[in-house]
């Protein structure tokens, strides 16, 4: 009796197999964009969510969910994928005139709804050092690092006051260089932020005093502006949001930008 | 301390002029209080005046005073000379001292007269004073009386002193008030001042303080286990439970004292005492099922009411809509549903709050613009919140009636649309012109950052600044370790180059610049040998500097000689031959070599 149990089951085993391993991220992948096109944007939205479930951290998944959120009204949730794509690959060109196309709209859809709109809009760290692969920045700081001692090694043991000047001055374009490509890794990494950065998600989600729904709102945060996840609690995070003030916000209305939490 | 007081003989000593002595000595001592019928818990003035004429030397002996509590004490002294017409002069003395005390129990206290003692011993005595204390004092105005014992409830009982919390409803409903009161009982008067060294914690209520910022801790009495305490309330807030449950009130932990306690040590001044609490736990319960109505309930007490600016306006002109909440509770949690009505453009409400205590209630307003974009008659409201009464365990309805709209004439383009869509998420927005999807993906599944996040950056940054240090380090280190007879060396070395570049002068037939080049050669060597410069010498002056280091005379003769050459070859050049340059060239190579080998001796001062 046991022996067939076990080859019943082992049968099973094998008629489940092929089903499971048909469901492959290519074709989760493929099958979202086929829903994308079709204007399904929410079955779209969806596979893309499977993927991201998954596992996949990718700058092409990120970007296609950020215009499906947006095909979808979900501006929040737009930016934020846009932004993870612009993080994922520095510089790519759709996501960023993607993501000034959402946050426009989301001007205007506010500006319709209250009279006037206030949108966010990248720091000044971003602006400079967006485009820029933080890899990029890191190599041409470590080369900038590695001439600066040099010519300073160099200034030790040279005599001659021509080469003296000339070490002098590569020591000081080589500081400066040095200086502003680490402060553009800094912005890529994340080094001085003051948390995770995140996204709002939903408009006017209340920021309370303590992690639970019947805590006092405090203030209330608009859709698709930055917060800074400062701590977390489960099914909240206590983020400060530029501008607008801290508090404790359910984890459904934000978005973290780099990972999320599992 | 207080039997201290009693003892006291030695309080008063006036030293008076010389010549004093001999007056005749008078004294006159009162002893008055501002009240001789109090309450226990009172609290009043007493006075002891001593005058003093003739005296030198005077003592004053203060009456008992510890069946009371001497809150507070202070002396004055007035000296008095005068001289009489053609007589010695006279000094005297008026000498007070207040005493702010507090009767600690009731009963018929006589105090003993107070008394001077001459300085021939005569003793003069003040009158008695009978004080009559009653048996049950008011308690200080604005402080609730507790009604719990603090040995019943958890309090940390001390015969010294002890924090004491207590709140008023221990079994609340979730949203209803519980006044918070900290309570620090003391044996020990507050001279040396209180810190509350830890804050009560709240978790899982909203709290509002009861207490103005700036006020004086007024004590009431109580009797604890036998023995009588100052009560002061330290802290004092409403919380409202946020979530049904047992919820803790944390402890409170304070210092008191560390003064000095006043004059002699009397009034009651010590080292500093830490006190801390317990924690108070409260039981929340759910709001009652029964009859409970949809919706957010507000517990407490609650009026609204609702107005518009105007009742009529043109299409396209904005009104105010203003919904006014007043009443008992938890206001600022109170959220209305913004009035919607076709053609009607609704934006964000504006909200106020303003808070009053206690009970903690006030108002909460909100102002709403409302825009008709088509003209009619739109009907805003009614307004209703649910209401639950914790007293009487019952469930109401707030209301406010409905208001009536009216607009007139074209309606505004935007009127189009429904308010409703212009503020939903709109699918598929036509203004958004995205690029086209990405087909083709790796599906990485982390970033590929090889560099940026790699652990050993911060590490690489540092390998560069790390040998330069070496660099600096090992230079620094061969600087202090023969730097200046190095610096000599390289001189010697660059001076008999030197006498390479004359070679090269004698070849060209320069005799000139070979005689300046022998010159130089032989200068730049004894600097370096002598240390100190020799340009500004004279050739016999540089001869006896010479000699003097130590340098054989026939060597120092030669130097000289050859300087004196090389002087007048530069401006006597024309008939010079190179065989004689040759010459001079091998005569100062050997003498450069002789002087290499000299060691001068020190300079003498």
């Amino acid at each position: 009796m046991k022996k067939l149990t076990a080859a019943l089951a082992l049968l099973a085993a094998l008629a489940v197999a092929p089903s499971a391993h048909a469901e492959t991220l290519d074709e989760i992948f493929a099958r979202a964009n086929a829903a994308y096109f079709r204007g399904d944007y929410d079955e779209a939205a969806r596979d893309y969510r499977r993927l991201l479930a998954a596992g996949v951290i990718d700058a092409d998944v990120s970007y296609n969910l950020g215009a499906t959120e947006a095909k979808r009204g979900k501006h929040g949730a737009a930016i934020q994928q846009l932004e993870r794509a612009l993080w994922l690959r520095p510089g790519d060109d759709d996501a960023e005139h993607a993501l000034s196309e959402v946050r426009a709209a989301l001007g205007a859809r506010r500006a319709a709804a209250r009279g006037e709109a206030v949108v966010d809009s990248a720091t000044f760290g971003e602006a400079v050092f967006g485009g820029i692969s933080p890899d990029v920045l890191a190599v041409l700081a470590l080369v900038l690092d590695v001439l600066l001692f040099v010519a300073l090694t160099a200034l030790l043991l040279v005599r001659r006051e021509s080469v003296r000047i000339g070490l002098g001055v590569a020591a000081v374009v080589a500081s400066l260089g040095l200086a502003v490509s680490l402060a553009g890794v800094s912005v890529q990494a994340g080094w001085l932020d003051e948390g995770e950065p995140a996204v709002v998600l939903t408009e006017r989600a209340p920021l309370r005093e303590g992690p639970d729904p019947r805590a006092s709102a405090r203030h209330h945060a608009p859709e698709g502006h930055r917060a800074w996840v400062l701590e977390r609690e489960p099914g909240w995070a206590r983020v400060r949001v530029p501008g607008v003030g801290e508090g404790w916000i359910e984890q459904a209305h934000v978005g973290l930008v780099r990972s999320e939490p599992r | 301390m207080r039997a201290r007081l009693a003892s006291i003989v030695s309080l008063a000593v006036l030293s008076l002029a010389s010549g004093a002595a001999a007056q005749s000595f008078e004294a006159t001592v009162t002893l008055s209080a501002d009240r001789t019928a109090v309450e226990v818990g009172d609290v009043f003035h007493l006075e002891v005046r001593a005058e003093l004429t003739g005296a030198d030397r005077a003592e004053l002996e203060l009456p008992d005073l510890a069946a009371f509590d001497v809150l507070n004490r202070n002396v004055s002294t007035q000296m008095q000379f005068s001289h009489l017409f053609g007589g010695r002069p006279v000094a005297g003395a008026v000498r007070t001292y207040r005493f702010i005390v507090r009767a600690r129990q009731a009963g018929t206290f006589e105090l003993a007269p107070a008394a001077v003692v001459g300085p021939n011993g005569q003793r003069y005595e003040s009158n008695r004073l009978t004080i009559q204390v009653g048996g049950s004092g008011a308690a200080p105005p604005g402080q609730a009386v507790d009604p719990v014992e603090p040995s019943e409830n958890g309090a940390p009982f001390d015969p010294e002193a002890f924090v004491h919390t207590v709140v008023d409803e221990p079994r609340p409903y979730v949203g209803q008030q519980v006044t918070v009161t900290v309570y620090l009982y003391t044996r020990r008067a507050l001279h040396g001042g209180l810190q509350i060294t830890q804050e009560p914690t709240a978790e899982g209520f909203w709290v509002h303080d009861l207490l103005p910022p700036a006020r004086s801790l007024n004590p009431q009495r109580r009797r604890v286990n036998g023995l009588d305490f100052d009560a002061y309330v330290v802290r004092q807030f409403a919380a409202f439970p946020l979530r049904e449950g047992p919820l803790t009130i944390g402890p409170t932990g304070l210092t008191v004292g560390g003064g000095g306690g006043g004059l002699f040590g009397m009034l009651g001044g010590g080292p500093p005492m830490s006190r801390t609490g317990v924690p108070v736990t409260i039981e929340a319960q759910p709001l009652p099922a029964a009859g409970r109505p949809p919706g957010t309930v507000h517990v407490g007490s609650l009026e609204l009411s609702a107005e518009l600016d105007r009742g009529q306006v043109a299409t396209g002109d904005a009104v105010q809509l203003t919904v006014t909440a007043r009443g008992v509770g938890q206001l600022r949690q109170l959220d209305l549903p913004s009035p919607s009505g076709p053609g009607l453009r609704v934006l964000e409400p504006e909200i106020h709050d303003e808070v009053t205590a206690p009970p903690v209630g006030g108002t909460r307003t909100f102002r709403w613009l409302i825009v008709p974009e088509r003209p009619g008659t739109a009907t805003l409201g009614p307004f209703e919140v649910p209401v639950f009464d914790p007293a009487t365990r019952t469930y109401s309805v707030a209301r406010a009636p409905a208001l009536t709209l009216t607009a007139a004439g074209n309606p505004t383009s935007a009127a189009a649309e429904p308010e409703e869509e212009a503020n939903a998420p709109q699918a598929d927005a036509p203004e958004l012109s995205l690029r086209p999807i990405r087909t083709r993906s790796a599906l990485f599944r982390s970033p590929s950052r090889l560099v940026a996040d790699a652990p050993w950056l911060p590490y690489a940054f540092g390998v560069a600044p790390l040998l330069f240090a070496c660099a600096l380090v090992v230079r620094l280190a061969r600087q202090r370790g023969g730097g200046a007879a190095r610096a000599n060396k390289t001189r010697a070395r660059e001076a008999k180059r030197r006498l390479s570049s004359a070679a090269a002068h004698a070849t060209a037939n320069a005799p000139a610049e070979f005689y300046a080049a022998i010159a130089q050669a032989l200068k730049e060597l004894l600097e370096v040998k002598l240390e100190r410069s020799v340009g500004s010498l004279t050739h016999p002056e540089l001869r006896r500097v010479l000699i003097a280091r130590g340098l054989q005379e026939p060597v120092a003769e030669r130097v000289v000689d050859e300087l004196e050459g090389c002087d007048f070859a530069r401006f006597a050049a024309a008939g010079i031959r190179p065989e004689e340059m040759q010459l001079c060239l091998t005569r100062t190579r050997a003498l450069l070599d002789e002087l290499e080998r000299f060691t001068p001796r020190p300079e003498e001062a």
